[in-house]
């Protein structure tokens, strides 16, 4: 349930939500734009602890185009995801402590159920206040990945 | 477009770092190696669509928008 998601959120921690707090107004440079949104460069994260653990993922460029996403640290799924991003994209595991992993969720058709793309994760690095979506060439990792398996 | 004619083993160079080399042909499939950065994302056409398809159907309508906290806690047993 996402209800019980949302009321067993780590963001009890005042401050783990004070520094996402802190870190919502700060703009995001993605290099690449996102798959199907490659003008749009700017974006910003936006965190409310009514929603959390989700997030907004909201382009500067063109407000209208906002999206929910989640860290990946919320899901079962996170193991699979950081091991393609070691193995695959050879991302060393000192950079990944470094960043924070999300994937974004679609609604469906009749608002029942959140799906997650586990296939194109957000890299989103706060340091140097940049992100990127990679796309992992891996048959294992879902494009719908359920939430109801949280 | 540029059309270039290579054989198994020949490559081809683009700008000063990224060189892509035919492996194999075989049964009408071509394979090719990539070496480029690591900061170059390299996808397959079709995988890529269908992540920019997956995007677009994730963006929040604005009724969706308007009512986020529902939504998220609509849920599924």
């Amino acid at each position: 349930m996402y209800n019980s998601m949302i009321k067993s959120s780590s963001y009890k921690n005042k401050d783990d939500l004070a520094e996402h707090q802190f870190q919502q107004n700060q703009p995001l440079h993605f290099r690449f734009g996102l798959p199907g949104f490659e003008s749009l460069r700017e974006f910003r994260v936006i965190n409310k602890k009514e929603i959390a653990p989700f997030a907004i993922l909201q382009s500067l460029d063109e407000p209208r185009v906002s999206m929910i996403i989640i860290n990946i640290k919320y899901l079962p799924v996170q193991k699979q995801i950081r091991r393609v991003l070691m193995d695959a994209n050879r991302i060393t595991p000192e950079k990944l402590r470094k960043i924070d992993v999300y994937v974004i969720l679609k609604v469906s058709a009749d608002k029942q159920r959140l799906t997650a793309n586990a296939k194109a994760p957000l890299l989103i690095d706060w340091e140097r206040l940049a992100g990127q979506q990679l796309v992992l060439e891996r048959d294992d990792l879902p494009l719908e990945y359920h939430l109801n398996k949280v | 477009m540029l059309v270039l004619t290579r054989k198994p083993g020949e490559s081809i160079r683009i700008g000063n770092d990224i060189i892509i080399t035919i492996i194999d042909r075989s049964s009408g499939a071509i394979k090719v190696g990539i070496d480029a950065p690591v900061n170059v994302p390299v996808y397959r056409e079709e995988l890529y669509k269908h992540i920019c398809l997956e995007n677009k159907n994730a963006v929040l309508s604005t009724e969706l928008g308007e009512n986020i906290l529902d939504v998220l806690k609509k849920g599924v047993d």
